[in-house]
């Protein structure tokens, strides 16, 4: 008889590892339940039918691939150039509290700006390029990277220092062996929270600074020629690919951080 | 230079500056310690124990008076010396097998030899078989023999415990003593200095113990130990050793042999 409980105790694993979907499967079904029968009106929430059949059509035309190959690609561009200028920064500031006291304030100022209070400045000075929007984003995924490299190359103890210098290495392979890999860790989580912000920005940049072109333009066109249906599949095109990205960074972690677990 | 391994400290003074104030941590220390001998220092908390041997190790640099390694001046840490600490350091994103070859990264050895190294290091301490296991995943004792094959394999002369066994359960402990006299006589040539708390490790393992007093440290007493090994701990010259250290810390129990016969 214990097999049974064994294998009732894997069926509730497999239930329990589901329960995430429970809310949104409710929140669909009221959603149901409400456009059907018509307690509100269409114009402001489509039933979900027809979002799905609209869905399908815009996937069919293609044109969504274009927009998205855009967005994607702006992401990336800003993405990368905002994780390499704070990895730079957060490590120079790590390892050298003369660079810390010199840039550590300005940056600690600087960063306090709400990134959409950038926006008339890039404007003014870069105009409405990609230019602009490739900087808007990198400065998002700047500060995360910039603060947690900075945080992670302080975590190094003190004891790890003194096997260092009884091995004799130098500045290079204490960074290299010693220093990089006690932030791993945290570095990665910068990546993850840059990744996420770059990926929020990616949607702003396109609304504010007026694109041709994005899943951005895409929904606010949408909003301008009152298509709910439209303005809902991007919101939650934008949503699936940002838990992907999230989810796929964790991955990423765990898979480098093997060492911490004790399994 | 035949003489590698001898560690001489002549009239050692060390003090320290804590708010203007200057402690006296370490007191007119003279120590002569042969190549290949086995030497425990043990004393109470706080006598400088551990001062003296980071000292040794370079990690403490300013003092008075000399300390030697065949001759020279100790200026800073080198890999002629072994470091083994209390906790055992092991970098927690290395392999076991990276981790004791950490010393042999800088040196141009080519990879295979680096790789014989390390095996035979592994082997030494017993730890074939863990090459790919991280530190997360090993007991305290085996982190503990993981650190004293890195400490080994860059040949020092000179292998400085700091307390190696002071974190294990007393069963591992014990069997670790084993093992760590096993080493020993095995890598005849390197001079091993020891730190502990703990009277029987000292003897069952060291050429002679150094018994040190506090504030300031001073050495009070060297006890040479000439039993034949291995060394039964249940042995009547064992245990009177045993109490003639106690002695010296005041420790020891009136009679307790009278009573035991």
């Amino acid at each position: 008889m214990s097999e049974q409980g064994v294998w009732t105790m894997d069926v509730n694993k497999e239930v329990l590892k589901l329960r995430g979907l429970a809310v949104p499967l409710t929140l669909l079904a009221v959603w149901w339940i409400m456009t059907n029968n018509e307690w509100v009106s269409a114009v402001f929430l489509p039933p979900p039918e027809t979002v799905a059949a609209t869905c399908v059509k815009l996937f069919l035309k293609g044109k969504i691939f274009v927009d998205l190959n855009e967005s994607i690609t702006k992401v990336a561009i800003g993405f990368l150039a905002g994780i390499t200028a704070g990895f730079v920064l957060g490590t120079a500031m790590g390892l050298s509290s003369t660079i810390e006291k010199l840039f550590g304030p300005l940056f600690n100022a600087v960063r306090q700006v709400p990134i959409l209070g950038w926006i008339p400045v890039l404007i003014l000075i870069f105009g409405l390029t990609e230019l602009t929007k490739i900087i808007f984003i990198a400065m998002g995924a700047f500060y995360p990277m910039t603060l947690n490299t900075f945080d992670g190359c302080r975590q190094l103890k003190k004891e790890y220092l003194e096997v260092a210098r009884v091995f004799e290495f130098n500045r290079l392979r204490l960074l290299w062996r010693f220093i990089l890999p006690s932030a791993l860790p945290s570095i990665l989580a910068g990546i993850r929270v840059s990744m996420s912000e770059a990926w929020m920005l990616v949607i702003g940049a396109e609304i504010f600074f007026k694109a041709r072109g994005g899943i951005g333009d895409m929904m606010w066109e949408a909003k301008t020629r009152v298509q709910m249906d439209i303005v809902l599949i991007t919101i939650l095109i934008i949503g699936v690919i940002g838990f992907i990205l999230n989810h796929a960074m964790k991955i990423l972690e765990n898979r480098l951080l093997r060492w911490r677990s004790s399994n | 230079m035949n003489q590698r391994g001898t560690l001489d400290i002549v009239n050692l003074n060390k003090t320290f500056n804590v708010n203007g104030d200057t402690t006296p941590i370490l007191e007119n220390i003279n120590l002569k310690v042969r190549q290949g001998e086995f030497v425990s220092i043990i004393g109470p908390s706080g006598c400088g124990k551990t001062t003296l041997l980071r000292l040794v190790i370079g990690l403490e640099n300013s003092y008075e008076g000399e300390i030697l390694l065949d001759g020279k001046r100790i200026k800073g840490p080198g890999l002629d010396r072994g470091v083994v600490f209390q906790d055992h350091r092991l970098l927690p994103w290395l392999t076991v097998e990276r981790n004791v070859g950490l010393g042999l990264e800088g040196k141009r050895n080519g990879k295979g030899m680096n790789k014989q190294i390390v095996q035979e290091h592994l082997k030494l301490v017993g730890l074939q078989g863990f090459e790919k296991v991280y530190p997360a995943q090993l007991s305290g004792g085996m982190a503990q023999r993981a650190a004293i094959a890195r400490a080994l394999v860059n040949q020092p002369e000179l292998l400085l415990l700091d307390e190696p066994l002071g974190a294990l359960d007393a069963l591992t402990r014990m069997y670790m003593q084993l093992e760590l006299e096993k080493i020993w006589q095995r890598e005849a040539d390197v001079t091993m200095i020891m730190i502990t708390h703990d009277v029987e490790e000292a003897v069952y393992l060291s050429d002679k113990v150094v018994i040190m007093s506090s504030r300031p440290g001073t050495i009070k007493k060297i006890i040479p130990v000439e039993l034949p090994r291995p060394r039964d701990r249940a042995s009547y010259d064992f245990m009177k050793l045993k109490e003639e250290i106690l002695e010296e810390f005041q420790l020891h129990a009136e009679n307790v042999f009278s009573y035991a016969i």
